[in-house]
């Protein structure tokens, strides 16, 4: 009793996620990226050894470690074995074969640049967003084919076939994990970023279901852009800017759906259950990216969050400051999207009438998969000027155009409201 | 108390697709279920799937388990029990059927 009670603790949350993600990183530097399978193969059996292991020994003192140890023995077992891996181990070649030497790969450090290096290459720029983002679920989260397939609303087989793709066209292009240098690996930051932030946002808006594989995909895309902050090259400040984004964001996880799952506005959440902790650390964040001079997307984006985060209430936010940070950002990269967030910003500052005006100039610019967006908004200011069936109609059409189940919901609701207003306004 | 052994047999493929997160799930759930065990808990060791069969007065070897499936014995299980019927209950709650596989309950001879 008192073995397994103490051994359950020791099993921290994501203990396997995060080490699956090391560990891949280490062996495909190790064997190079064209045998990246068979370095997810070893981790893959390292996992099943602890499976089967800890529950008859208990689990190890420092679970970390061992894992790390059996990953090791096994990459070693197979060089031995294979004489053709032993060919196509780069880095086991340039080490001379020495077995010592495999083991400062397992080196702190090492482990940290390994998994830097790993996302790098995994943002190699021809390869597709999407396919980025799988990669780094795949190789850096430990995330099976399911669970990537569900996360990102795709088929299995589907994100398989993307995989092999996106595999083969960076083995094209390395035999081995790239050494980049410190200004090809600048160039390739933005792209990292972009990566960990599109990541985030892909756990962020399904987060209020509740469902434990996004807010996984939150949690990767911290750590790695924790991962991020060691790159002593980058001092534009941009992922701590990133990261108090992503930590603001986060603090309203556990406000923003109500008891039935529906999505709750900004307006109707309760301030109280916001996370302190996760303030704090967004603020912390916010205070070193501001020790660059530069100002990035990110930079903007979180100062948002930040005054949305410090409003007492929605009444009492700053939209005006609001309003500026998005003029800003629409200089910076002009976006219909953003565009269409300034517009909301800036109907709070000086009401429903101008925004629905500006949104006017709007219509049409928007992709068809984020047209909703559009049309939510149009509805709800229409819903602030007391024009309560106009304002239905245009949530149908946003409901027509949802692709997400749980949007679907909450515009559902929306048009019950405006019915109900309608009967009392009568 | 009399002392039964619990065979486990594990779908061959039952881990292949699995992830990093379902594999630690999956060992939580053991540890939880050998917590509930107590003392009714003896002992247990992990096979590796590599296997041999020898057969008959020639020692013929072959590599594989005896069994023509997708089965083979992962591990086993030592639990104190009274009886057959209450080693059978403690038998179910044990993880391995979640994922396919099968348990072979035993009654170890007593000597």
């Amino acid at each position: 009793m008192d073995r397994s009670s103490h051994s359950t603790k020791a099993i921290v949350d994501h203990l396997f996620r995060e080490e699956a993600g090391k560990m891949t990183a280490i062996l495909i530097r190790l064997f190079g990226f064209g045998n990246a399978e068979l370095a997810e193969d070893i981790v893959q059996e390292t996992f099943i050894t602890a499976m089967k292991n800890w529950p008859m020994k208990g689990v190890p003192e420092k679970p970390s470690a061992w894992l790390m140890q059996v990953a090791k023995n096994k990459a070693i077992n197979v060089i031995k074995r294979e004489q053709l891996i032993r060919k196509k181990a780069p880095a086991w070649l340039e080490v001379g074969g020495d077995e010592s030497a495999i083991e400062n790969l397992f080196q702190h450090q090492e482990i940290k640049d390994s998994q830097l290096n790993m996302l790098f290459t995994c943002c190699y720029p021809e390869i597709k967003e999407r396919e980025q983002l799988m990669l780094i679920l795949k190789i850096l989260g430990g995330f099976s084919y399911a669970e990537i397939g569900s996360a990102l609303l795709m088929k299995p087989e589907a994100v398989k076939k993307a995989l092999y793709r996106a595999r083969k066209e960076i083995k094209n292009h390395y035999v081995e994990l790239p050494e980049l240098s410190p200004q090809e690996a600048l160039q390739r930051v933005d792209t990292v970023l972009k990566a960990i932030y599109l990541l985030f946002n892909e756990g962020y808006k399904t987060s209020y279901a509740n469902k434990l594989i996004n807010v996984d995909l939150c949690f990767t895309a911290l750590r790695l852009a924790h991962l991020m902050t060691s790159l002593t090259y980058d001092d534009s400040g941009r992922v701590h800017a990133l990261l108090a984004l992503m930590y603001f964001q986060s603090a309203r996880f556990s406000a923003r759906s109500d008891h039935q799952s529906v999505i709750l506005d900004l307006k109707d959440q309760d301030r109280a259950k916001w996370s302190r902790e996760l303030i704090n650390k967004g603020f912390n964040h916010l205070k070193r990216s501001r020790e660059s001079k530069e100002l990035s997307r990110y930079h903007l984006e979180s100062t948002i969050a930040s005054v949305h985060i410090q409003a007492p209430s929605f009444e009492e936010t700053d939209w005006k400051l609001i309003s500026t940070c998005y003029e800003r950002l629409i200089n910076m990269e002009p976006s219909p999207i953003i565009e269409l967030n300034y517009i909301v910003a800036l109907s709070y500052l000086r009401g429903a009438e101008l925004g629905l005006k500006k949104l006017e100039k709007l219509q049409g610019s928007i992709t068809q998969e984020k047209e909703y967006f559009f049309w939510a908004a149009k509805a709800e200011m229409n819903v602030r000027l007391g024009k309560f069936g106009l304002a239905k109609s245009y949530y149908q059409v946003a409901c027509d155009l949802t692709p997400s189940g749980f949007d679907e919901t909450y515009l559902r609701r929306k048009m019950e409201e405006c019915d109900l207003q309608n009967l009392s306004k009568n | 108390m009399k002392k039964y052994m619990l065979l486990l047999f594990d779908q061959k493929d039952a881990y292949e697709d699995m992830s990093a997160e379902d594999m630690q799930k999956e060992i939580e759930m053991h540890m939880k279920w050998i917590g509930e065990l107590g003392d009714q808990f003896d002992s247990g060791e992990a096979l590796q799937p590599d296997s041999r069969s020898i057969t008959g007065g020639d020692k013929v070897v072959t590599d594989g388990p005896f069994i023509e499936s997708k089965e083979l014995i992962g591990g086993f299980y030592i639990l104190n029990a009274n009886t057959m019927e209450e080693a059978v209950e403690l038998a179910k709650g044990c993880p391995v059927l979640e994922l396919g596989g099968r348990i072979e309950v035993r009654e170890v001879m007593p000597t």
